[in-house]
């Protein structure tokens, strides 16, 4: 090709070879919003503008390709899909860029008993909820829970959690669930609690924490979900469950509101080995079930 | 005591002997840029360049300019520090 015809190609070269102007390429081309700070898009409202400063500090490589996609004319829509896929691919769950300015989104897993809402919403908790005297009420804007079901229900959980037997504990996470006590934030707090709390901001440490905790409320969503079933599915569970929250208000009544938490030693029925904590054939079980039908 | 002399030819000097800095994207886009092209392309909806690379690229280049700008704001405040044995021909007082 003649030179001259071969204009941008040699001047493009000829940039690339002089230290400054191929450190200016590099710049326009990895990081164009060098000179923006999270302040000025923040003050504009510019909800892509924020995604982008974001992904910049925390997620580069997900920035370069964003970047990329607007060289190439990306739709708005086709961009806030990609962020959106790539930053939840990272384990932060994000429908869209809306709330991104607001710090790392974070769903609340968690219940408030005294809301008549959650039993319109979740009438399969009733019958374990009742064993704890909790009985809601039609028409009451609020649902009574005895002063020591929380403590109670605490107890159980982590004489459950603390058994052998994956099942066991399943259903020791389920009524951490319902008694907000797990220990993860997501599980314990329910979106109004969350709301009041600083959100985490998108460093390095709060972003490794978040996907961490979001990470591990997973995981217990599954075991509540599990140990619910279980309990609906095994009388025998059922009834040593209720035996158990008799013992235990007992014991409480028997420490006349002192601070000392009480000495119960609860029995759970066994379950036959499996060890994958999946549903098993259960002999003992299964003849319960045959003799309840 | 012995005088440094330092003028602003040799000054100018000394900064342009630095090493110009070399940054990875620097490199990427040299050996990656498509003829007839400022920068490498998405290929299909995907850079054809390894996303690691990218990621080290951009860390970098992000890095850099965060200490280039701090160095620019602590230029920026120097305070004045008298120098006795040193003296730059073209400021004298």
């Amino acid at each position: 090709m003649n030179e001259l015809l071969d204009t941008f190609g040699l001047l493009a070269a000829a940039m690339l070879d002089d230290p400054l102007l191929a450190l200016a390429n590099a710049v326009c081309w990895l990081d164009p919003l060098w000179e923006t700070s999270d302040d000025d898009v923040y003050d504009e409202g510019d909800g892509m503008g924020m995604a982008l400063c974001i992904t910049r500090s925390a997620f580069p490589d997900i920035y370069a390709g964003a970047v990329e996609r607007i060289r190439s004319g990306a739709s708005q829509k086709e961009l806030d899909s990609f962020i959106c896929g790539e930053i939840s691919q990272r384990g932060i769950p994000l429908d869209n860029l809306e709330f991104l300015g607001y710090g790392i989104p974070l769903t609340a897993c968690g219940i408030e008993l005294s809301d008549p809402d959650l039993y319109a919403a979740r009438a399969d908790l009733l019958p374990v909820v009742e064993l704890f005297g909790i009985r809601p009420e039609p028409g009451h804007y609020n649902v009574e829970v005895p002063d020591c079901a929380y403590t109670a229900g605490r107890i159980i959980a982590d004489s459950l959690v603390q058994q052998d037997d994956e099942r066991l504990k399943q259903v020791g996470w389920a009524l951490a669930w319902l008694f907000s006590c797990s220990g993860n934030t997501l599980i314990d707090f329910d979106d109004e609690s969350m709301a009041e709390i600083p959100p985490l901001s998108w460093d390095e440490n709060d972003l490794a924490f978040a996907v961490e905790l979001i990470e591990e409320a997973n995981c217990i969503m599954g075991d509540v979900t599990a140990g619910l079933i279980l309990l609906e599915e095994n009388p025998t569970l059922f009834a040593a469950l209720e035996v158990n929250i008799q013992r235990t208000y007992k014991a409480l009544a028997k420490m006349k509101g002192k601070n000392d938490e009480p000495r119960i030693r609860l029995e759970w029925p066994p379950f036959e080995s499996g060890g994958d904590g999946t549903a098993l054939a259960d002999p003992e079980l299964l003849l319960v079930r045959r003799d309840a039908a | 005591m012995h005088q440094v002399t330092l003028t602003i030819e040799s000054l100018r000097d000394c900064l342009a002997g630095l090493p110009p800095v070399e940054l990875k994207g620097m490199a990427l886009l040299r050996e990656r840029r498509p003829h007839g092209q400022f920068f490498p392309q998405l290929e299909r909806g995907q850079m054809s360049i390894p996303r690691e690379a990218i990621a080290e690229a951009v860390n970098e280049i992000v890095g850099y300019t965060e200490r280039c700008r701090r160095a620019a704001q602590q230029l920026a405040k120097l305070t004045p520090i008298p120098l006795t044995a040193f003296s730059i021909l073209e400021y004298g007082i």
